[in-house]
């Protein structure tokens, strides 16, 4: 390696990353590893500072309950994914004559069955795809739409800040609902991509302002005008040197987003605007089975409210662990 | 008079979906003395939903009318079996012999609360502002058979109209009057934002109002002045509980002493009521049904009466009401529901499973199964073919409904048809199926008294062909038109002799309609109503599913009702 200290952020193009994290006595050498994503240690032979997301992960796994629900979030995510593929239709067979099978009684049928004699345990997996597949699209596009609106907004300012921020007002006035039954109108009826759409459209605007906050502080920081000094292009200075240190809140915010979006396709579907049948997901089912709250047949509504409450509290619990790994200054 | 939304069946706007629109007040018969129905105490009830307004002509709404029941007399009413009977009425209209002159006869003792005499002035101020087409109203009254009304003496009204119309009595006679003091001076135009709308200064029916604390209960007291004899509860309170499982349990413990729409708490509310002690139900058939209604224009899946039959011949019928509805609803096949004096249960074709039967209808109908399980034929209108794919419009939020649509997609598909449940707001569900784009919906219809299906069979009121009428599957059968017309046009001397002859004609139309499958009907709504057993004199139906409650057409019912133990 060079012994001529490279500028900080230079050709290479290395990000550059919290700078006000790192230590005074570390050399720009040290820095510029130390500073890239995912920098491993022994890359550079054994040095002495461990990586910001490394030490982030080592952060996260110190808190026990965080790392506790990431493994149950694990098993709750995987099985979603492989035992639908596994179990194939079985979600869907009915046995409508003999319906309400009780839970526990026998293996075939783990969780009971439903009120159209359908497996129950088959149905909350299939369904904890949809809720998990919406929290995640939908928050994918928070990022896209809120963190590239809130980027430009506050790394220009000017009348684009001003005309963006006018628009997410108008945005976080929206009124949901009406939204949601308008384009469900519009549409033709009620699909999936519709509502995961209208949540993307309605809600990024959190992750905007987050995002637009971040920009305004970091485009006066030195290292920005560093590499404003140098030439570099607005886009780059965005892309690789401002965006990567605005990242971490958004993270944070993202994956608290994720269990308020889950909730919130719970109570679409509880209104009958999330998936149509015979697809499940957490709400519709907690729809359908509401009236048997106070029946034998209450498990059809314990399932998947319980599913709906431990999936968005493990969300909650992750999203806290990694802030508090993510953000020093909190501990 | 009342008159249910359009001609004879209304969209059902309510989420009491199992009631009648029609309730009116005050009763049909002198309150039997029984000797143990004593004098005094409080009747309270849960009412479903706030009331939006107490003005007669204006209200549209089950709870509306079940309000308006206890204050304005009828003029003709319903009993149990659904026969109408005289109320304010003295007497049987008498008609003439061509049928076209209706002559009502009024009792002469009726008072208002006030004091002043019920007149004919009363019944031609009511029934000149339902006739008025410039009245602004949700409700739909219709008097476009009326040609004059005429008063002949302060006692007797005459109807003539312009055809004879059979179901004049059930759809204009039978219903409220409305005092000519009060509404007569109004201009229907303006008749429902009028300070009137929000109070009820003169009454004629059992109990006259107190106090309205919108939101919250209405306060009632006993009308002294009433016709029938004072009623027995001093006073009645319907107490706003708008969720009917709160309410099953207010009335299992004593907050409430009468809960009319119980059914709505489902089959567990239904249960736990009847498992109480303190509480006696009655369940019965009701004025409503719930059908799969097709679209059998050209072009469109289900434009072969022989695919509507295949369907018929796949499905269940009885074990898909049982899971859909958890008994609250009865299998039906015709039109005509077993509420109804018209009804017969053997004038209908009843079509058994028979899945092979099934798939040669759809082979006759020029359908072929593919590789993939779907029927596919050659494209009708064009080149190409067309798969037999298709959507369930069903209402969100309506789990039996709901869950019928899912039951028959799934078993279609055995027959290559392939059919997704839709669900769909109510408030946009309407519109596609008014301009004719739906391949099938399932729809519920609350009945009125009358039998007649002309708004929803008869070709004359296909819509979107038509400007208005409720026939959207597009069915057209002339032999089916000249029978409701002439089903309609049957009108003898007495209603008895009236409603014999129109029978005959009933099970021809319900031949037809089960037969070519017009409408592919699922059940006839089976409703339930709870009283605290300290109510005394509630006389509903004899057995369970049998006998339509009274109260819901002849409410005054419940001025006979008293409070054993005085409270």
């Amino acid at each position: 390696m060079a012994q001529v200290p490279p500028l900080p952020i230079g050709p290479a193009g290395v990000p550059g990353a919290v700078p006000d994290q790192l230590s005074v006595e570390t050399t720009v050498q040290q820095e510029r590893d130390l500073t890239r994503p995912g920098a491993k240690a022994d890359e550079f032979g054994g040095a002495p500072e461990l990586g910001f997301w490394r030490l982030a992960v080592i952060r996260f796994l110190h808190h026990r309950v965080a790392t506790g629900a990431l493994i149950i979030l694990g098993i709750i995510v995987l099985s979603a994914i492989v035992v639908p593929i596994i179990t194939g239709d079985l979600y869907r067979v009915q046995d409508y004559r003999h319906p309400f099978k009780p839970p526990f009684q026998n293996l075939q049928h783990l969780l009971g069955t439903d009120d159209l004699g359908r497996d129950e345990l088959a149905r909350l997996l299939r369904g904890a795809r949809v809720s998990i597949m919406v929290g995640v699209l939908a928050v994918v596009g928070y990022l896209l739409i809120g963190g590239t609106l809130g980027a430009l907004a506050g790394y220009y300012g000017g009348w684009l800040d001003n005309a963006l921020m006018r628009f997410t007002d108008i945005i976080i006035s929206a009124p949901f609902l009406l939204v949601v039954i308008a384009v469900t109108a519009a549409t033709g009826g009620v699909r999936l991509t519709t509502v995961i759409i209208v949540i993307a459209a309605t809600g990024w605007y959190e992750i905007g302002r987050l995002m637009r906050a971040q920009f305004l502080v970091l485009r006066e920081q030195e290292f920005v005008q560093a590499a404003r000094a140098l030439g570099a292009s607005n886009a780059r200075i965005i892309v690789r040197h401002v965006l990567p240190n605005a990242l971490a809140p958004i993270i944070v915010s993202a994956t608290l987003g994720v269990s308020g979006i889950i909730l919130l396709e719970a109570a679409l579907g509880f209104l009958g605007y999330s998936i149509p049948p015979p697809e499940p997901s957490w709400g519709n089912m907690l729809q359908n089975f509401e009236q048997y709250l106070l029946d034998d047949q209450a498990y059809l509504v314990v399932f998947p409210a319980t599913a709906l409450v431990i999936t968005a509290l493990c969300i909650n619990l992750v999203g806290d662990g990694i802030r508090d790994a993510l953000d020093p200054r909190q501990r | 008079m009342d008159g249910s939304i359009a001609k004879s069946k209304r969209w059902r706007v309510s989420t009491l979906a199992a009631t009648i629109a029609v309730l009116v007040a005050a009763c049909g018969n002198p309150a039997p003395s029984t000797s143990t129905a004593k004098n005094g105490g409080t009747l309270i009830w849960a009412l479903d939903s706030d009331v939006d307004t107490l003005n007669p002509f204006v209200m549209s709404t089950v709870p509306d009318y079940r309000v308006l029941s206890f204050l304005l007399p009828n003029l003709y009413s319903a009993d149990k079996n659904l026969n109408i009977i005289p109320d304010l009425a003295d007497g049987m209209p008498s008609v003439s012999s061509d049928s076209l002159v209706w002559t009502v006869k009024l009792k002469k003792n009726a008072k208002w609360s006030d004091g002043t005499a019920i007149t004919a002035d009363d019944v031609l101020a009511t029934q000149k502002i339902q006739a008025d087409p410039k009245l602004d109203t949700d409700y739909t009254y219709d008097w476009s058979k009326l040609k004059t009304i005429e008063k002949v003496d302060a006692n007797t009204v005459k109807y003539t109209l312009t055809e004879p119309f059979a179901p004049f009595l059930a759809l204009n006679l039978f219903g409220y009057v409305a005092p000519a003091s009060v509404y007569g001076k109004l201009d229907p135009a303006k008749i429902r934002n009028d300070p009137v709308s929000k109070t009820m200064p003169v009454s004629g029916g059992p109990y006259k109002l107190d106090k309205w604390t919108p939101g919250q209960e209405f306060d009632l007291s006993a009308n002294p002045n009433y016709y029938n004899g004072r009623p027995h509860y001093d006073k009645v309170i319907a107490k706003v509980i708008t969720d009917a499982t709160a309410a099953a349990n207010a009335l299992i413990n004593g907050d409430v002493a009468w809960h009319p729409s119980l059914g709505e708490a489902g089959a567990g509310g239904i249960s736990k009521a009847k498992q109480s002690s303190n509480v006696q139900v009655h369940t019965y058939q009701d004025l409503g049904y719930i059908d799969f209604r097709m679209n059998t224009r050209k072009g469109h899946i289900f434009d072969n009466v022989l695919t509507r039959q295949a369907l018929a011949y796949t499905l269940d019928k009885p074990s898909i009401v049982q899971a859909a509805t958890q008994g609250a609803g009865a299998p039906l096949w015709g039109d005509i529901v077993p509420a109804s004096w018209a009804y017969n249960a053997n004038a209908v074709v009843k079509y058994p499973v028979d899945v092979n039967k099934a798939k040669q209808l759809m082979q006759q109908a020029g359908w072929t199964i593919g590789s993939d399980g779907v029927a596919t034929r050659p494209n009708p209108s064009g080149s190409g073919t067309q798969r037999f794919v298709g959507k369930i419009r069903v209402r969100a939020g309506k789990p039996d409904r709901l869950k019928a649509a899912e039951i028959i997609a799934d078993q279609v598909k055995q027959i290559g048809m392939q059919l997704t449940p839709d669900p769909t707001d109510f408030k946009v569900f309407y519109k596609p199926i008014q301009q004719g784009q739906f391949d099938v919906f399932i729809a519920g219809f609350s009945l009125y008294l009358d039998p007649d299906d002309y708004t929803t069979a008869h070709s004359s009121q296909l819509q979107p062909e038509h400007h208005e009428g409720q026939n959207w599957t597009g069915y057209s059968n002339p032999e089916l038109d000249s029978l409701i017309d002439q089903e309609r046009k049957t009108v003898k001397s007495t209603d008895a002799e009236t409603k014999a002859a129109r029978k005959a004609i009933f099970d021809k139309i319900e031949k037809i309609i089960s037969g070519d499958v017009q409408t592919y009907m699922l059940w006839a709504d089976v409703s339930s109503m709870g009283w605290s057993t300290n109510v005394g004199n509630v006389s509903a139906g004899t057995g369970d599913n049998t006998i339509y409650y009274e109260s819901n057409n002849n409410p005054a019912k419940a001025a006979e009702w008293y409070s054993k133990n005085g409270k």
